[in-house]
């Protein structure tokens, strides 16, 4: 999240990323492509034709394997946290403020109410 | 509870590869976050992270709001704590 605000992404492009099915109007066509590829990958969700020639209407052969393979290490890393409950860094939760845009899941063994 | 010990970069006692790898990562991106210092266990796999990570997502074509709603999207589809 502090990486996604860093990137100039707003509150409610962040807020919403979660949201099935995507909002209109919200994200650029280009980035709805990337998001509604980046949930369906991840689910092992068919990549249907429809699909991926939304990706291909905004990028290149090359750009969409480098996203194919940002969502893969997000995979991967995710499954890692969800193996070995890796700690939020202290600094991140810092930089993150009091308010994150998206409502986030309990940390292992926690509560719902560790994160509001 | 955490299930990995975080390495320490600066704990002379840590592996020095995965020392030499973590003293990068705080060069390169100005601290070292606690996803490095745990996989950090492991510095074969620590190094082939940060080689594959920098070209898929540092040093692509594509903008970085674009590369983060790819990885982004993928952990909110998943349910990820971190």
């Amino acid at each position: 999240m502090v990486a996604g605000r860093a990137t100039g992404l707003t509150e409610q492009k962040l807020a919403l990323i979660g949201v099935d099915p995507l909002p209109d109007g919200v994200y650029a066509p280009d980035e709805a492509a990337i998001v509604r590829y980046a949930r369906a990958s991840s689910r092992l969700d068919p990549i249907t034709d429809e699909l991926y020639a939304s990706l291909l209407e905004h990028f290149t052969e090359k750009q969409i394997i480098e996203i194919c393979f940002t969502v893969g290490m997000s995979n991967m890393i995710n499954r890692f946290h969800a193996t070995f409950h890796t700690d939020v860094d202290e600094d991140t939760e810092e930089m993150l403020g009091a308010v994150c845009p998206v409502r986030l899941p309990p940390p292992p063994g926690g509560s719902v109410a560790d994160n509001p | 509870m955490p299930r990995l010990p975080l390495v320490d970069p600066d704990d002379p006692d840590a592996d020095p590869h995965a020392r030499a790898l973590l003293g990068r990562v705080q060069e390169l991106r100005g601290r070292t976050l606690n996803v490095y210092r745990a996989v950090g266990n492991h510095p074969e796999v620590l190094e082939g992270l940060l080689q594959f990570g920098a070209a898929a997502y540092f040093r692509n074509s594509l903008t970085p709001a674009q590369s983060e709603l790819a990885y982004l999207g993928a952990s909110v589809a998943n349910d990820c704590h971190y």
